[in-house]
Order: structure tokens, then sequence, then C-alpha cells
């Protein structure tokens, strides 16, 4: 038979060896929390033609965006042919930002027309993208009116300063489908950001974007902030307005489609430049930013407040049923303490080691934490009862053993139970975790965690606890005993093994 | 076979066949005796898509603060949830500078036109109560306040949403089949309501939700106890408004500024991989039932499927939203399912082994096994009250859609365990047939020579 009980410090310590490093980078370092808890930043495009959402991911790939959600949705309220891109052959100013616009305007006889500017990279050199929407009712557009109407551009000063001969020269015109550049689009943003921006409309427009706006359309912004700047660029004399401006090409938009991105990483006017540049250039569509915000997290804020006053409620509950259901075994309520206590030892493991996990190898938590917590409560108090229930039995039948030989019999009996029904509960989650879908992979390995957890505590720890306390091993008088001059333990075994039995058994 | 137990077998059958009628991929639903019911699975958001509604305050007089459209925010995850919380949605609070949306992903409402479902849901829910003198006011048409000040006195309701009590509010159809919303007021408005209504008998009372008339009649009498409104709504209107009373008017106004139907967050091929994962890990579970305990291994078997299908039907009837977690999470429940059977086989093998004639070591098995099965349940149960309390209480739908479907689970899993393999096992043992011990997992000779056949009274 084995004799669990005697070590019973051993498999203590062993707890105590996950527990203290978990709860010590709880402490120290938190929870790696994801979108869900933190929130993040949302952005919604609309590409020019349907995109898959395969596609939407490889696109995103090379950027460093934390726990990013893609989910396609198709807007019926979104004409498809109601958005136009239009390339020019370089970056442009508010002069040539206030023809364009001027001429559309007349164009169309319509001054609510939505014109953006942005600055976006199309292959690996900087240019601007003109995206026209908001045509007035009834009207469809047409990709020749609007080449047609833009034939005539006056010239742009060298918004960059530094690249003014490059711009010249790339002014032929390139082919529509160009092959894509692969090429990552990040350090062309980097660029952006450091663009003296006096001129440069839409970079002031994009750079206050990091800053919130008050709008809900950021682009809307980049279109007022072009009118109030409309004052013909009085910049350095040493910058002419003396690089022609070509339109180098019209798109016209072929879907309802929409994008929405969400992501933990703050999205800032230049990573967002930097995606819609990838778009163009690897993805060979353009895209419309219909809306971008900071959002708050999908689990209500105070959810894991009231998640942990429901767990200490229920808890409390659990404590008063099992002191109840256990009435005729002496001292029940330890019954309850411990229960608890092993309860307490699984939320602690499973939190902690999340924890370790998230700063290591960047395991985020999600909503559905929450739950796998929550399952893992309930199945460490389940099976920590049916432990303390074999001892309730034998605590009746076995009259003549010590607390510590009931506990050991209850333990080995109920073995075959406890590794039974937790190894078809592991066997279900390890093919769960290792064959099933990256995305619950989090939730499934936690509650991998949780169940062996709760089955080890439920043997080693629920048990043995029972057992030190009821041997006084905890407290003040065992200290005494042992340390304090008291009568050497060898010589009061058989009197010791006496009085526990008749204080074991009330 | 005793009494009892063919009536229990009977019993079982009725269940599993009304469970496999529920869970039948193409299954035709009920719709008789004023029961409608398709019996459709809800995928949630990451496995069908859903709509995605971007919520904008429409009235720019109205000061938003952070709070206010928070607790917007967690009305409408109680509206959309309805009370059990399994509906899934995804709600987040939006920023951009000052200006605060609410980004609202509802999986379903895609097939077919339901926007105006999702437009009652949605809107700001503030029930008035008017009395507009002798001028009835069609349906529909928007309440001027102002024109009925002699009536009013102040241009302010008599009555509005924050009188009703909330656990009174429900839909049912009056005699001619009218759907109708059943309200009664709570604490004084119950008697300030009966007064008013006395006093106004012949008087138009109109009642408005967001200054949209609902209802206009006379009042015939002083309405002291419940009442009924009476509109022209479709029964999922019915039900949205009657769900938008219960949960309370939003602190501020919103309207739908985009409506987008959006597609699955994940690729076919995750699903795929769970199910296939999925199907391993029962597969396992199976066979190892079937190994270790033999017979009744088999028994456990088949009340585990028993259990599957009866819980997806539930799930199915009171409409749990199924994300891939949730699926996970359903057949994780299939493998702890299991632990009851343990229990009880692991006592009934014990009793075989200290020379128990097989009747007698499945009766004394199962009573042995009782006590911790019961404790161990109940003690999941309490857990699962006390978190639906707090999630229901506190407006956390997450912890009470786990609660929900956690009780469901151990419910179920309790009555298939005991009830099923129970029954199936009193109605083979007294044939006689099973007395072999290698049967139970047991070496030979194990099982008490005295034969359970003899005893049997068939």
């Amino acid at each position: 038979m084995f004799r669990l009980v005697e070590k019973r410090y051993l498999f203590l310590a062993l707890s105590l060896l996950v527990i203290v490093p978990g709860v010590l980078s709880l402490i120290f370092k938190g929870l790696n929390v994801g979108i869900d808890f933190a929130g993040g930043s949302s952005l919604s495009l609309r590409p020019e033609k349907q995109l898959t959402i395969t596609t939407v991911r490889n696109l995103l790939k090379p950027f460093p965006l934390k726990d990013v959600q893609v989910q396609l949705g198709s807007d019926q309220t979104l004409a498809s042919k109601g958005t136009l891109w239009v390339r020019l052959n370089t970056t442009v100013d508010s002069t040539v930002q206030n023809a364009i616009k001027k001429d559309l305007q007349t164009l169309y006889k319509s001054t609510s027309l939505g014109i953006t500017f942005d600055d976006l990279t199309y292959k690996g050199k900087k240019v601007t993208i003109v995206t026209v929407t908001n045509f007035p009712k009834g009207v469809t557009p047409k990709v020749e009116d609007i080449s047609k109407a833009l034939s005539k551009l006056p010239n742009t000063t060298d918004t960059t300063k530094s690249s003014s001969s490059s711009a010249v020269s790339s002014a032929t015109p390139t082919p529509t489908s160009g092959p894509s550049v692969a090429r990552t689009p990040t350090p062309t943003a980097n660029a952006q950001a450091t663009a003296t921006a006096a001129a440069q409309a839409t970079a002031t427009a994009q750079a206050k974007k990091a800053t919130p706006t008050p709008t809900a359309t950021a682009r809307a912004t980049a279109t007022a902030t072009a009118t109030a700047t409309a004052t013909p660029s009085s910049g350095s004399s040493s910058n002419p307005a003396n690089i022609p401006v070509k339109v180098m090409e019209i798109r016209q938009g072929t879907t309802t489609q929409t994008i929405n991105i969400l992501t933990v990483t703050p999205l800032d006017a230049n990573l967002q430049a930097a995606i819609e540049s990838a778009f163009i250039n690897q993805g060979n569509t353009y895209v419309q930013l219909l809306q971008t915000a900071t959002v708050q997290g999908s689990v209500a804020a105070d959810t894991q407040r009231n998640a942990v006053l429901a767990v200490i409620a229920a808890s409390i509950l659990i404590l008063l049923y099992i002191w109840f259901s256990f009435r005729k075994v002496p001292r029940p309520w330890r019954y309850g303490v411990c229960a608890v206590i092993a309860l307490v030892h699984d939320v602690l493991v499973v939190v902690g080691i999340s924890s370790i996990l998230g700063w290591t190898v960047g395991f985020q938590v999600d909503a559905l934490f929450i739950t796998a917590l929550l399952t893992v409560i309930g199945f460490s108090v389940h099976d920590t009862i049916v432990v303390f229930d074999r001892i309730r039995e034998n605590m009746q039948r076995r009259t003549v053993e010590t607390f510590e030989e009931v506990v050991n019999a209850s333990l080995v009996q109920t073995m075959a139970r406890s590794l039974n029904t937790s190894l078809t509960v592991l066997f279900t989650l390890a093919a769960l975790t290792l064959f099933g879908g990256v995305s619950i992979r989090p939730f499934t390995g936690t509650l991998l965690l949780g169940i062996f957890s709760g089955t080890y505590s439920s043997i080693f720890n629920a048990s043995m606890l029972l057992v030190i306390w009821e041997k006084g091993e905890l407290g003040l008088s065992w200290l005494k005993e042992r340390f304090g001059g008291g009568q050497p333990a060898a010589t009061s075994g058989r009197r010791a093994r006496e009085r526990e039995l008749t204080t074991t058994r009330g | 076979m005793r009494r009892g137990t063919a009536l229990l077998l009977l019993l079982i059958v009725i269940l599993a066949a009304c469970a496999a009628y529920i869970d039948w991929p193409n299954t035709p639903g009920i719709h008789i005796l004023g029961i409608n019911h398709d019996f459709k699975v809800n995928l949630g958001l990451d496995l069908q898509g859903g709509v995605r509604a971007l919520l904008v305050p429409s009235n720019p007089n109205e000061q938003v603060t952070d709070e206010t459209i928070q607790a917007a925010r967690n009305l409408i995850e109680q509206r959309v949830n309805g009370g059990l919380g399994v509906s899934e949605p995804s709600i987040r609070v939006q920023q951009n500078g000052n200006q605060y949306s609410i980004s609202v992903e509802l999986p379903g409402f895609n097939t077919g036109n339901q926007t105006q479902a999702l437009q009652t849901l949605l809107q700001a829910g503030n029930l008035e109560f008017w009395d507009t003198g002798s001028t009835p006011l069609s349906e529909n048409s928007t309440f001027d306040p102002s024109q009925y000040t002699s009536t009013n006195p102040g241009g302010k309701p008599w009555f509005t949403g924050k009188d009703l009590d909330p656990s009174q509010i429900g839909v049912s159809t009056d005699s001619s089949g009218q759907l109708q919303i059943n309200f009664a007021m709570k604490g004084d408005a119950v008697a300030k309501f009966g007064q008013f209504t006395q006093q106004h008998i012949g008087d138009y009372l109109t009642v408005t939700l967001d200054r949209k008339v609902i209802q206009s009649a006379v009042i015939q009498s002083a309405i002291n106890g419940p009442g009924v409104i009476t509109g022209r709504f479709t029964l999922q209107e019915a039900q949205s408004i009657a769900t938008v009373l219960r949960y309370g008017a939003l602190p501020i106004a919103l309207k739908i500024a985009s409506l987008q139907t959006v597609g699955p967050t994940l690729g076919t091929d995750s699903i795929q991989k769970s199910l296939i994962a999925g199907a391993i890990g029962l597969g396992m579970v199976v066979l190892f039932m079937l190994l270790y305990y033999r017979l009744p291994g088999l028994l456990a078997d088949l009340a585990l499927a028993l259990y599957a299908g009866l819980t997806f039907a539930v799930f199915k009837v009171i409409g749990v939203t199924l994300t891939l977690a949730g699926i996970a999470g359903f057949i994780l429940s299939i493998g702890m399912a299991v632990d009851a059977n343990v229990l009880i086989f692991e006592r009934v093998k014990e009793e075989l082994r200290a020379g128990r004639l097989l009747a007698a070591a499945i009766d004394v098995g199962w009573k042995r096994a009782w006590p911790s099965i019961r404790d161990s349940n109940f003690s999941t149960i309490i857990t699962c009250l006390v978190l639906f309390f707090f999630g229901n209480t506190f407006g956390a739908t997450i912890i009470s859609g786990f609660a929900t479907t956690l009780i469901l689970g151990v419910l179920i899993s309790m009555f298939t365990a005991i009830v099923v393999t129970r029954t199936f096992l009193n109605v083979l043992v007294p044939t006689g047939v099973i007395n072999h011990p290698a049967l139970f997992g047991l070496p030979a000779g194990s099982i008490a020579a005295a034969t359970a056949g003899r005893r049997s009274s068939l």
C-alpha cells in the first residue's frame, strides 16, 4: 500500500514551488491581457476589390500587430462603384490638393464629395493617393470623367525636399497592375513621419490622428485641414513649385466588402499608412478608410471584479454545504476549508503560470480565460469532494485506525476513480489542444493546466492539509511539542496515537 | 423486468427520440399549438459571422461620458443576451477623440432582413404613458408632448418604463390571437396607476416608445393590477420590446451609423480541425471506458451518447450560441460526464471483489457511490447558481452564460449516468447473460456462483 500521507510535506512543497514563482510573476508582471480586456485599436477599411480573409491575414503578417483579429464584412449601403482612387505620380502640396478638389467639385456639382489625400508608398516611392467618395445620389462616377477633369494639374513644390530629382525621373507611367514589390513598408512609414509637413495638409492631419481628433472619420479632418491651410505654400524659397503632377491611375471600387481589423497594438498614423500601402503594393488593391478608433475591451470593465466576487461567494457557500454534508464527522468545517484551499491552489497555479507564460512566450489572456478558470474551479471542488466523501465513509467504518491511516486508505481507494476521470478529461483536452484549431489553443491549454492541477490538489493537497490540521502540525502546540522541550516524540508514540484516536473520533 | 425499470426504459427511449428529432441537421422544427421553434443551431461570430452595427449618439445635445456609454454598452449586452447569457455577442465601446461609439457584433441576424428586429433591440427604449384626452393617436406616429400639456401636466408623461416591474414583463397572445406585451407597475406606481386610470376613465391612454406611439386606447376601467399593451407587432418585435423594457432604457439615445454583415472570423479549416480533434478525444474516452470497464463501459458509452444528444437538443431549444470554444467546452463536458459512471463502476467492482452477487453488488455500489456523486454535483450546482446570480445582477453575461451551460451539463450528466446506465444494467442483469466476470474486467470466478439469473423475477 502506498504511504502517500507520509510524504505530505513533499507534495505541499511541490505545489509551493509552482505557486510562489507564479504569484511573484503575477505581482510584478501581471497578466498579458488581450484585446478582450485591454482594448486596442480598430481599423475599418473598404477594399477596391474583393479579398479573402487569408489574403488579408498575409498582408498584415509583416506588421508588428499584437493579437490581430480580422473580420470581413459587407455593407450594402456602400455602393460598390461609389469609391474611386486616383494615384498621382508624386506627393503633392496643398495648392494641388485644392485644385483637385475644385476640379472634382465642379465636375459633380457637389461640395459634399468626400475627397481625401493620403501619402502612401507605391513601389517604394511616396505618392499621394486621392480617394473620392460620397457622390451625389443617383450619380455613378466614371473613370474617364475624372481622368478628363484632372488632366491639367498645377505643379507642386517638393513636399519631401530631399528627393526632387527622383520625383521627376519617375514621372513615366507605370503599368496599372504592376507586380507586387516584396518590401516591408515600415521604413517608408518612418520616412513619412520625419517629413517636414508645413505645406503638407495630409501629413498634418494624420499626425494629429496619433493624438485623437474629434471626428469619427479621421479623413474628414484631413479634408478640413487641407482647406484651412489653403494659403499658397510660403515655404522656403529653395523649394519652388516645379514638379509636374500627373494622374497615374484611376480605379473604381467593385465591391461592398469591408475589412475590420482589431488589434491590441495602438495604430498610429504611420502604421496605418504602412498597412494601406501594403494593400496597394502586395495586395494590388486600393483601400478606403472607413473608420479608425481606439476600442475598449469586449468584456465589461467590472466583469473581472464580479467574477472574483462570485467565486468568493461560491466558495463560502461550498464551504457551508460541505460543513453541512459532513456534519456526522468531527470538525466538519475543516473539510470545507480544505476544499476551498485546494480551489485557491488551482486558481493560483493557473493564473500564476499564465502570468509567467505571458512574458516568456507571449501567452495572452482573453475572455475565454474567465470561462476556463471557472471550469477549473468547478472541477477542482468536484474532485476534492469525491476524495473527502471516501474519508467520511471510512471514518464511520474503520474505527480502529488513526486519521492518517484512514485518509491514506481513502486516497488509495479513490485513486483509480480520480485518475480515470482526469484521464478521460485530459485525453479530450490533449486532443483538442494538439489537433484543434490555433484559436482555441489558449482556452484548452488553460483547461489542461487547470484540470491537471485540480486532480493534483484534490489528491495531494486537500487531504494532506486535513491530516496536518488534524494532527495540529500547523499550530503552536505542535511547535511547542517539538522544540519547546515537551515529551520526546519517540516515547509518546502509543499515547499520542490513542489521544489522536479519541480526538478524531470526537 | 420490473415495472419501474420498464417505465424508465420507455422514458429513456422517448427522450432519445425527442433529442434525435431536435438534433437532426435538417429538422423540420415544431410548429403546432402556438409553439414555433425551428431548432436551428446558432453558431457564433467566429463560425458563421453575423452583423456588425456601429452605434453613435444620436442626440448632439446629450452629454456622453465614459460612464454613460459603458452603461449603455452593458444594457445592450443584457438585452442581446436576454437573461441566459448564451448569445455570445461582442460589444465594444470605441473612442475617437471625445467621440464615443459602440460597435455591436451579433451572431446570426444575417439571414433575411432582420434590420427591424435589430433596430428594436438597439433603440433607447424609453417607454412613456400619456393621457391624450379624447384624441386617439395612430400607431407608429411620432408623439409630440407639447400638444398635450393640458392633460399631461408639465408636458411630462404620467408613467415611464422606470415604473414597471421588470419581472412581470412578458409577451402573450389575447383570445383573438393578437400579440400583447404584459406589464405591471411596481412600488408606489401600482397605486398611482390605479388612481390615475380611475380618474381618467374614458380618456385615451397613449403608450409611446422613444416618442413613437405603440398603443392608444380608451381607459375602460381602473387598472389596479397588471395591464397589457396591444400593438401591431411581429412576434420577434414584441419579444424585443419586452426585452428592452425588462432591462430599462439606455442612458443615451443611439442610432445605427452603419450596418454590415460580417463573415466568420475563423476559417473553415480551423472548425474542421477542432471537430476532428474533438472526435479523436471522444473516441479515446469511449475506447477507454470500453476497455477498462468492459460491459458497463459500453453501457456508459451509450449513456454518454444520450448525454451528448440531450445536451445538444437543450442547447438548440434555449438558443445557446455555439462558438468554437463553446464546442470545445461541450466536448470537454462529455469527457467529464463519465465521472459519475466511473465512480459507480469502481464501487461495483469493489463490491464484486468483496464477493457479492452481481445484482447486490450493483445495488450496493450504487448506494455507496451516491453520496459522493450528490455532494460533488451539488457543489458544482451551487457554484453555477452563484455565478448565474452574479452574472445577471451585474450584467456580466459571460459569467451567466457559463453558468447556464454548466448547470445544464451537470443535470443532464447526472440523469444519464445515474438513471440511464442504471436502467440499462437493471434490464440486463436479470437476464443472466452478463454474469461472466470478464465482462466486468475481473478475473474468472470473481463473481459469486449463485447467479443473479436464478434469483431474477422476469
